[in-house]
């Protein structure tokens, strides 16, 4: 451009010089007319696509002056409506596309503003994309479906299974339609958007499962397993739904929350945190989740014992409530950096060794990682069963692997209070964010880990996820993580094949149609859990396994009772009795939690950790201070509602309407004849007189919430 | 060799439980007569330091007497980490005394931790004694056979949960059911509790292992209870409707036991509401103890204990042989050591000798023998923390007016790193005693026939002696 224009000048100077030389008649002929200043902008007439951008370019000759001016039909550097142009002539077209759909873009010269050059823009509708489709499992029948995505407008249509359906364009990225499957199968969901340029979107699959008749003793015994506790409303719902859509809605659910802690460190109380627990787990529709992050502060230990702040106790909680349906992996991570475990388990100040010093790693948490939280301490079949060679089973770690995780696991520590200095080591506590490394206090040396060897001078970051991914793709994981939480969820003998189903969804990532294929997928476990033959065996209620099921843990068995008969709480007051049976919530004796996984019955070939709790005196404590208390008595802050049943209590014939109700809500269908017997004998043994309705119940609820068969969720 | 833990083996009752009627037929007239006298109760109290108690800090040589590597500068050297997170007790805040025997080493002179004078004072007038470096074995074994494995070692040593359980069973391959209490409980429940309707084994700490036997399940309660609200709660006791609620409470039970969970649930209430009325009872009939007990957790567990003794005859004169069971917790030093044993040491001691006054003034002194036990000792050498890590073999305590007192049995180990003793390199002691001759000899005293020793100890005959001698 630059030698164009100098040649121009240099001929504009030389027809001025000519021109002021001239005056005779007979002098030089007239120059000719300089060339027309012309503007052409390229591409001339392009179709653009809503929010797109395109870059134009105006070549400007006659004239050394290349400027040039952008508009939009008219508007210099354009509008909303019509798409806005930058002085350089990139053109971003607008959010939505105008009526008529044609807009002008113009150059027009800066030195010749008379002269300009145009295109001719064709506006598109956007391409659609699909991102995601809730739910991605569905029960046959009529369901809403939610559509997320990209490049939506009004018009832009749901495509299912072929066919556009009804849609509500809720947002530019969310749509929502109701839709029929008939039948089960996988089918695609797709978006189309209308002309002008309209087009369809790649799909996403949608599976739908059939709804087995879900009978209420069936629905019953689901929220047993995956909640805590039955309600009616839930009963109805569950009913309605069906398993996988109650599932893919539950895994939808947003969290419930716990306090802000007060951040006064001279106040610092369980109460408020475990009064929430209460009303959560009592309350709030996210059942499952909860139900799951209980099970991992079980499986994932911290206690209030040692730590003893709102803060501290607080970040562990709403981690586990956060982390609850995400990856197994990404939960050992989120864990081996909680400050809290890193009270609890030394993480925090851990520092290389020093055989000068008399110093080693501290081993607390580089054994229990393995031992409690990830492969256990034998070497496992995909089914959970023992590997034996000659006769034994072999371990999978030995000493030598703790003292290597511990000193890979070093150079950790809380992150700097104000006034703490970065370099101080080691820290106080800090429970305001993850821990964070200092790398001078990180072991250099190489680590030998299971099968492989970390190598030296690695960052602490590295060596961690070194040995977390050493962990993480140990076969043992799987059965061991699986068997921990059928546990926690289903029943305290689950058989090889159950947990080997179980193994092969961590491992795989889907189950059942949920899961994202990725190894340590949480909903894929849980699904594999909760939907498995053998845990919905007993959904008929003449189906027995006798040793199939677990011993309600006293939480567990509080809130049961308490949804079950629809209490109104506070939570308040409620831990110290529930204490008195054996669990003071938030404070495990230790880091092997309320009870062990490996506790047998005595007596019995069976596993029953809750059993590890229940003696005499808990058991008697049970009927005292949570049966005797909650229908008998009054504590401050609750409420029970046994009036509500009062009605199916009011003839002589109608305590058996009562029994039936409670066989239900509270037995899933297994109230035997005998016991139903038993306990209308003494219900009828209630004299008449004011207050003999409230008595029956009463009488026939204290029965069945004391008696063993209801103490059992099986 | 291990067995899968869904195989319910018995392992130790089917031979032993025909050796025990035997015995019983044997002795039956003999041992009646004595229990007619009243004067041949006995009972064992097990605390259980659970976390690992650190008994290097327990006793130590106190001075530089004897073989090198068995002083007090050799203990201290290893201890004394010069970042400041030291371990090592000073020679002046030991509290010294003399053991009636020498250590093999010559050492005579050792210092108790300084927060335990009452147990250094029971020491003195002999009537506590220490078992030295006391821990789970096969067989006697050498460091050199440790590290090349030649011979069985227990399984997942160092870890809590495996110890506590082999500690409490004595079966090392971490699969065992019952525990050793419990199985001398069924034993001695046999010879001389003829007739008892109360089970043996009292627990103030929960169900531990330890106290599971074979045909005898323990009683438990809160160490807090007060005797009226040991049983169960009925509101409007006493009315027909009350009546009518206990008596089908009492019905259910009986039902639908084919269910294990069910059968198991029943059996632990069924249990409970029969021993509750009758503890219940013996209680409140009791006056109070004069020996005060501190109010602190250990305190509150020793005292519970004394008021059943007190109580014994009215809640079953044919129980003539009990065990009990308690325990602390926190003894899992990591971290900040020094502080931590220093308070929970404190807290041992003083429910020790209240235990002490109280037995003085029950008349039972030479009749109750206390021990401790802990699923492990400590790294001599100190972890990152101000603590350390998980070791093997450590130092328990006996109390009692029938325990041989003022001596150290058994050999402390030799304060070096990566040889001797050491089965690492930070100071895990391979223990120099058994478990089981720590058990056996206590089993003992208690009425177990030798003959039936085995049998309640799988591993005794690997030992030279079935009996340390602690016990007069």
């Amino acid at each position: 451009m630059r030698r164009h224009g100098l040649f121009l000048l240099a001929l504009a100077v030389a027809s001025v010089v000519q021109t002021g030389c001239g005056g005779g008649s007979s002098g030089p002929p007239p120059p000719p007319p300089p060339p027309p200043v012309t503007v052409t902008v390229a591409p001339a007439a392009p179709s653009i696509r809503a929010n797109d951008t395109q870059q134009f370019t105006a070549a400007v000759t006659g004239t050394g002056n290349s400027a040039v001016t952008w508009t939009v039909n008219g508007v210099t550097g354009g509008d909303a409506i019509n798409g806005t142009i930058s002085a350089g002539g990139l053109y971003t077209a607008p959010a939505s596309v105008p009526n008529p759909n044609n807009v002008s873009v113009r150059a027009t010269s800066v030195s010749t503003p008379a002269t300009s050059g145009t295109a001719a823009v064709t506006l598109l509708n956007p391409l659609p994309v699909v991102t995601s489709v809730n739910p991605s499992v569905a029960g046959t029948g009529n369901f809403q479906l939610a559509v997320s995505g990209t490049g939506f407008v009004s018009g832009t249509q749901i495509v299912f299974n072929g066919t556009p359906v009804m849609t509500t364009v809720l947002t530019s990225t969310v749509l929502l339609a109701n839709v029929t499957a008939s039948q089960a199968g996988s089918f695609n969901v797709a978006v189309s958007n209308p002309n002008p340029g309209g087009t369809t979107s790649p799909s996403m699959p949608l599976q739908v499962v059939s709804v087995q008749q879900v009978t209420p003793f069936a629905a019953a015994r689901f929220l047993e397993q995956a909640t805590f506790g039955p309600t009616f409303d839930h009963l109805n719902q569950l009913q309605q739904v069906g398993f996988a859509q109650w599932l893919s809605d539950q895994f939808n659910a947003p969290s419930s929350l716990y306090p802000d802690p007060d951040n006064d460190p001279t106040t610092n109380s369980p109460g408020p945190l475990q009064a929430r627990f209460l009303v959560n787990a009592l309350y709030a529709p996210d059942q499952l989740r909860q139900r799951l992050a209980f099970a991992l502060q079980k499986i994932w230990v911290v206690s209030w014992i040692v730590v003893n702040v709102d803060e501290g106790f607080t970040s562990y909680l709403r981690m586990h409530q956060g982390h609850a349906f995400t990856n197994y992996r990404q939960i050992m991570q989120n864990v081996t950096l909680n400050p809290a475990m890193g009270q609890y388990q030394d993480i925090a100040n851990n520092d290389r060794a020093n055989p000068a010093l008399g110093i080693s790693c501290n081993e607390n948490y580089g054994r229990e990682l393995m031992q409690l939280f990830t492969i256990g301490v034998w070497q496992l079949n995909p089914d959970g069963t023992f590997i034996l060679v000659n006769g034994n089973p072999v371990p999978t770690y030995d000493q030598s692997v703790v003292e290597n995780n511990a000193c890979a696991l070093t150079g950790w520590t809380y992150q700097p209070r104000p006034g703490v200095s970065p370099n101080a080591w080691p820290r106080p506590p800090n429970f305001s964010g993850p821990l964070v490394a200092v790398e001078s206090h990180h072991d250099p040396s190489a680590k030998v880990l299971l099968g492989i060897t970390l190598p030296p001078n690695q960052t602490a970051l590295q060596d961690l996820n070194g040995t977390l991914d050493n962990l993480f793709i140990y076969p043992s994981i799987a059965p061991f993580v699986s068997k921990l939480l059928i546990q926690q969820f289903v029943t305290s003998n689950p058989s090889p094949a159950y947990v080997q189903r179980v193994a092969a969804a961590f491992a795989s990532g889907t189950a059942f149609g949920f899961g994202n294929g990725q190894r340590g997928e949480m909903r894929a476990i849980i699904a594999a859990i909760l939907l498995d033959p053998e845990a919905r065996a007993g959904d008929d209620p003449t189906f027995v396994d006798p040793n199939f099921g677990k011993f309600k843990e006293p939480v567990l068995f509080m809130t049961n009772l308490m949804r079950a008969t629809g209490a109104i709480s506070d939570g308040s007051r409620w831990s110290g009795q529930i204490a008195a049976t054996g669990q003071l919530l938030f404070f495990p004796p230790t880091v092997f939690s309320y009870f062990s996984p490996e506790y047998s019955i005595p007596g019995m070939p069976l596993l029953g950790p809750e059993f590890q709790i229940q003696h005499s005196a808990t058991t008697l404590a049970r009927s005292n201070n949570l049966v005797n208390l909650y229908v008998y008595g009054a504590l401050t802050g609750t409420m029970n509602s046994l009036p509500a049943f009062e009605p199916l209590a009011v003839t002589p014939d109608a305590p058996g309407q009562l029994l039936d109700v409670l066989n239900i809500l509270m037995m899933h269908g297994t109230m035997s004849a005998q016991m139903r017997q038993s306990v209308l004998t003494a219900v009828n043994a209630v004299p008449a007189g004011a207050n003999q309705l409230r008595d029956r119940v009463r009488q026939a609820m204290y029965l069945v919430a004391t008696s063993s068969q209801y103490n059992v969720q099986r | 060799m291990p067995v899968s833990r869904r195989e319910f083996i018995c392992k130790t009752c089917t031979t032993a439980g025909a050796l025990s009627v035997a015995a019983a037929l044997e002795r039956y007239g003999v041992l009646n007569a004595l229990a007619q006298g009243g004067g041949n109760y006995k009972a064992l109290v097990c605390i259980f330091l659970f976390g690992g108690n650190d008994g290097n800090n327990l006793i130590a040589p106190i001075d530089d007497v004897g073989t090198s590597g068995f002083k007090y500068s050799d203990y201290a050297a290893i201890r004394t980490a010069q970042s400041g997170g030291g371990l090592a007790l000073t020679q002046a805040e030991m509290l010294q005394v003399a053991a009636a025997t020498a250590q093999p080493s010559g050492a005579v002179n050792f210092g108790f931790h300084p927060a335990l004078s009452q147990t250094r004072s029971l020491f003195q007038s002999g009537r506590a004694a220490v078992v030295a470096n006391m821990g789970t074995l096969y067989e006697p074994i050498t460091r050199a056979e440790y590290v090349a494995r030649t011979k069985p070692v227990p399984a997942n040593l160092f870890s809590h949960s495996d110890q506590q359980q082999q500690w409490q069973t004595s079966q090392f391959d971490g699969f065992g059911t019952t525990g050793w209490a419990g199985r001398t409980a069924d034993r001695v429940h046999t010879l001389f509790n003829v007739g008892a309707q109360y089970p043996p084994i009292t627990t103030v700490a929960g169900t531990a292992i330890i106290c599971t036997g074979i045909q005898n399940q323990p009683y438990a309660l809160a160490p807090t209870t007060s005797p009226a609200s040991i049983g169960l709660s009925i509101s409007g006791a006493g009315s027909p409707e009350a009546n009518a609620r206990v008596a089908a409470l009492q019905q259910l039970l009986t039902f639908d036991t084919g269910i294990s969970m069910i059968q198991a649930a029943s059996s632990i209430t069924g249990a409970a509401l029969q021993q509750s009325a009758a503890l219940s009872a013996a209680l409140l009939g009791i006056t109070p103890l004069a020996t005060t007990f501190p109010n602190t957790s250990i305190g509150n567990q020793l005292a519970q204990i004394a008021r059943i003794l007190k109580a014994r005859t009215a809640l079953d004169a044919n129980l003539q042989r009990q065990v009990f069971f308690c325990s602390m917790g926190g003894y899992d030093t990591h971290t900040n050591q020094v502080p931590d044993q220093q308070t929970l040491f404190a807290q041992l001691d003083a429910g020790l000798r209240s235990f002490n006054d109280a037995l003085v003034e029950l008349s039972l002194l030479n009749e109750v023998t206390t021990f401790t036990l802990s699923e492990f000792g400590r790294t001599l050498r100190p972890a990152s923390g101000a603590g350390s890590d998980h070791g093997w073999g450590s130092h328990q305590i006996v109390m009692g007016g029938a325990v041989r007192g003022g001596d150290i049995y058994g050999r402390l180990p030799q304060f070096a790193l990566a040889t001797g003793d050491d089965a690492s390199s930070n100071g895990r002691w391979i223990p120099t005693t058994a478990l089981d001759q720590f058990g056996a000899t206590l089993a003992l005293w208690f009425g177990v026939p030798q003959a039936d020793l085995p049998a309640v100890f799988p591993n005794l005959a690997n030992f030279p002696s079935s009996n340390l001698g602690f016990m007069l």
